[in-house]
């Protein structure tokens, strides 16, 4: 099921599905290995809150997160 | 030029190379630039913008540190500014890559490639890599990448002497393997291409961040814990900042009271000598006095974001500071600003976006910074000189309504000339590590140099600007005075001395009132009368421009109390203030007139030397201006609405 970014709980891993904005924001996180296809993790549920993306550790708005649409893995 | 006899002729005429240093943020780019730099940094910015451009000589080349970045092609000021840098070819790029994240340091290794230039590769935490168990064949990556590939630990050296000898070499094979031209998405083609090279040179590919980052920030970002850790920290280095700062403080003010009185002694009384003793040394000295506050606190904040948690600082902050319209990472330099307004503008480099640091910047000057104290605790004196605790109240009053102030100003410009969200966050929390001493050192003096640079000559040339404001044209010295002076000529012993004293008062301050400043102060009179000042004030907060606590030292002048008594014991300044009358009769400093003036000095921008730095970091003058006016027209308002409030309350 398809989910916003901004709703995982905390540990919660993900493949994202679509990316609705081309924001420089979402750019930013696009470069630092937020793609179509990849993998992500969310350590930290909240506002901000916290991804781990490539082995590194991100903070970002919610306001960012909730362009990212994701399908939660088991 | 350079003598360097060793490398090969460059392609450059001057022969002097240019090497530009690039990478990710956090991935030791700086600690590497100052290992191949040493201590022959220098700092300026690009020509036209605000962002830092940080120059070292390596042997005969010159390197350019880049501003951190993860992509060439992206919007940002900074990644413009370091596309511009690699199209126009350098001689040779270094990119740092960080170890643990190979997989994103590649991508902008690709851009990079793509560009055609040289390029050497410094694979950056090998030792944190082993320990974390992963295996990179450099040698592989190197035949990837067609350019040397040399794993080095920047912290320790490890690697370094390998990585000079690279540099050294001049013709670096133009790469081979690019990723190849992307079409719909270009992070996605990209990433496939960093993922398979990847792949190929790594033995164990997922990585495990720390154990230790991991449960330091289960604590450090937490919405409730982490803010009281944050708000623990800043005490901690406020505490630092105002209690180590006073020992070299009072170092430097006796040091300079000390050449002052030499310079006294050992030259004939003139206007030179004058000049020398209170423009000069005394504009030097009061300049020189802010800079253990500003040491302290920028080799604070150098441990502090060298070991990670300034990110975890600015994302705990970052939903509370949203309200407001600023980002979490301004709250820094809000704090900073407690202690100076100069060093805390300095700090705004941290805030990447540029509308929320220019918003910063304006509502800085309007925290209680700590030149506003004396002042405070004039006016803390005057109101209840009976009570400390009231005074403390003032005193709270005053720092709550600067914070007040910025908040609302905020508020406002984020609806009118400064329009639009804060930019999000998207901040990396890099891993806890123990911070560089050396790193901490280097960036402590380069601060300190801009601040004496920037700050320091406009402090200089207002104080002597202000000294002859303040002393020209020169007047005869009062009817009392002389008759004074020829008493105690008559005299000996402690009666004479006593009775030069007042004679030398009554002299300092009719020079003052028939000075410019003085009829200044008198010309403005009628602007700052519904405020509840007089002239005399008028003399002090034009005095105050070269810092506000010599409002001070001039009101105890113009009051006839003598500066130096006014040092030694203050009580007796305040006695003589709180007895000052005007010309009908009635008291100068009644409570409305107290409080009034305390609401201007909190709100007024009284600091040329915050306006010079303002200018340096917008690279504009519109905002220095701008400032000014705000603030002055914030003031003046404020103190007019509370005086004449206060006075129809019958409060006097």
């Amino acid at each position: 099921m398809n989910r916003r970014l901004d709703e995982l709980p905390s540990g919660a891993h993900a493949v994202v599905h679509k990316i609705d904005s081309a924001d420089a924001a979402l750019h930013r996180l696009m470069a630092m290995g937020l793609c179509v296809g990849r993998e992500v993790q969310v350590v930290r549920h909240g506002n901000p809150l916290i991804l781990r993306l490539l082995g590194a550790r991100v903070g970002i708005s919610s306001r960012v997160a909730r362009h990212v649409i994701v399908e939660q893995r088991a | 030029m350079s003598a360097s006899c060793c490398p090969p002729a460059t392609s450059t005429a001057r022969g002097i190379r240019t090497i530009a240093l690039a990478g990710n943020p956090n991935s030791g780019k700086t600690t590497l630039f100052n290992a191949l730099t040493g201590m022959r940094a220098q700092t300026a910015n690009y020509p036209g913008t605000t962002v830092e451009r940080r120059v070292g000589r390596f042997e005969d080349s010159e390197i350019i540190d880049l501003p951190g970045l993860y992509d060439l092609e992206a919007l940002s000021e900074e990644e413009r500014i370091a596309a511009r840098v690699i199209t126009a070819k350098p001689d040779a790029v270094i990119i740092v890559a960080d170890a643990l994240n190979l997989s994103r340091s590649l991508f902008l290794t690709s851009q990079i490639l793509e560009h055609g230039v040289p390029v050497v590769m410094a694979l950056n935490m090998m030792d944190l890599a082993e320990e974390a168990g992963l295996k990179i064949d450099a040698g592989k990556l190197a035949q990837e990448l067609g350019c040397p590939v040399i794993p080095i630990v920047a912290r320790s050296g490890r690697g370094l002497d390998d990585l000079r000898a690279a540099i050294r070499r001049p013709a670096v094979a133009t790469p081979a393997t690019t990723c190849g031209a992307c079409n719909d998405c270009r992070f996605k083609t990209r990433y496939a291409w960093t993922d398979a090279i990847a792949g190929r040179v790594m033995h164990h590919q997922s990585v495990t961040t720390h154990k230790l980052t991991e449960r330091l920030d289960h604590v450090l970002t937490h919405p409730v814990i982490g803010v009281m850790a944050f708000v623990a920290v800043m005490l901690g280095v406020f505490f630092l900042i105002f209690q180590m700062a006073t020992i070299p403080m009072d170092l430097i003010d006796g040091l300079f009271s000390q050449a002052g009185a030499w310079v006294a002694q050992h030259l004939p009384a003139n206007d030179l000598r004058e000049l020398l003793v209170q423009g000069v040394i005394g504009g030097v000295g009061g300049m020189l006095v802010f800079l253990p506050q500003i040491c302290i606190l920028f080799f604070c904040l150098a441990l502090l974001e060298d070991t990670g948690y300034l990110a975890r600082a600015a994302f705990v902050m970052d939903r509370l500071m949203r309200h407001v319209g600023l980002p979490g990472n301004s709250f820094v330099p809000l704090l900073s600003a407690h202690a100076c307004a100069i060093p805390a503008i300095m700090a705004t480099r941290v805030i990447e976006d540029k509308r929320d640091r220019l918003m910063t910047i304006m509502v800085l000057p309007l925290i209680s910074c700590s030149a506003r104290i004396p002042v405070y605790s004039m006016l803390a004196a005057l109101l209840f000189a009976d009570s400390a605790w009231k005074a403390a109240v003032v005193f709270t009053g005053a720092y709550l309504l600067g914070v007040l102030a910025a908040l609302v100003v905020s508020f406002a410009l984020k609806r009118t000339i400064l329009r639009g969200e804060s930019r999000p966050l998207v901040l990396e929390l890099p891993s806890y590590k123990l911070p560089s001493l050396r790193t901490a050192v280097l960036m402590t003096m380069d601060r300190a140099w801009v601040f004496i640079k920037n700050a320091g000559t406009v402090i200089l040339a207002i104080s002597i600007i202000l000294w002859a404001l303040a002393t020209y044209p020169k007047s005869e010295p009062p009817r009392e005075a002389v008759a004074l002076q020829e008493q105690a000529a008559k005299l000996t012993g402690a009666e004479a001395q006593e009775l030069q004293k007042q004679a030398d008062r009554l002299i300092g301050r009719s020079a003052l009132e028939n000075s410019v400043a003085g009829r200044v102060g008198r010309w403005i009179e009628p602007v700052l009368q519904p405020l509840g000042f007089d002239w005399q004030i008028g003399i002090g907060i034009i005095s105050s421009f070269a810092a506000r606590e010599v409002v001070v030292s001039t009101l105890a002048v113009v009051y006839g109390v003598g500066e130096d008594v006014a040092e030694e014991n203050p009580d007796s300044l305040y006695d003589s203030l709180r007895k000052a009358e005007r010309t009908d009769g009635t008291k100068v400093f009644t409570t409305a007139t107290c409080v009034s003036l305390l609401v201007f000095y909190v709100l007024a921008m009284q600091c040329l030397a915050t306006q010079a730095v303002t200018r340096r970091e917008t690279n504009s003058w519109k905002w220095p201006v701008f400032q000014l006016l705000y603030m002055t027209v914030l003031a003046y308002g404020a103190a007019l609405v509370t005086f004449q409030v206060l006075r129809a309350f019958g409060v006097t």
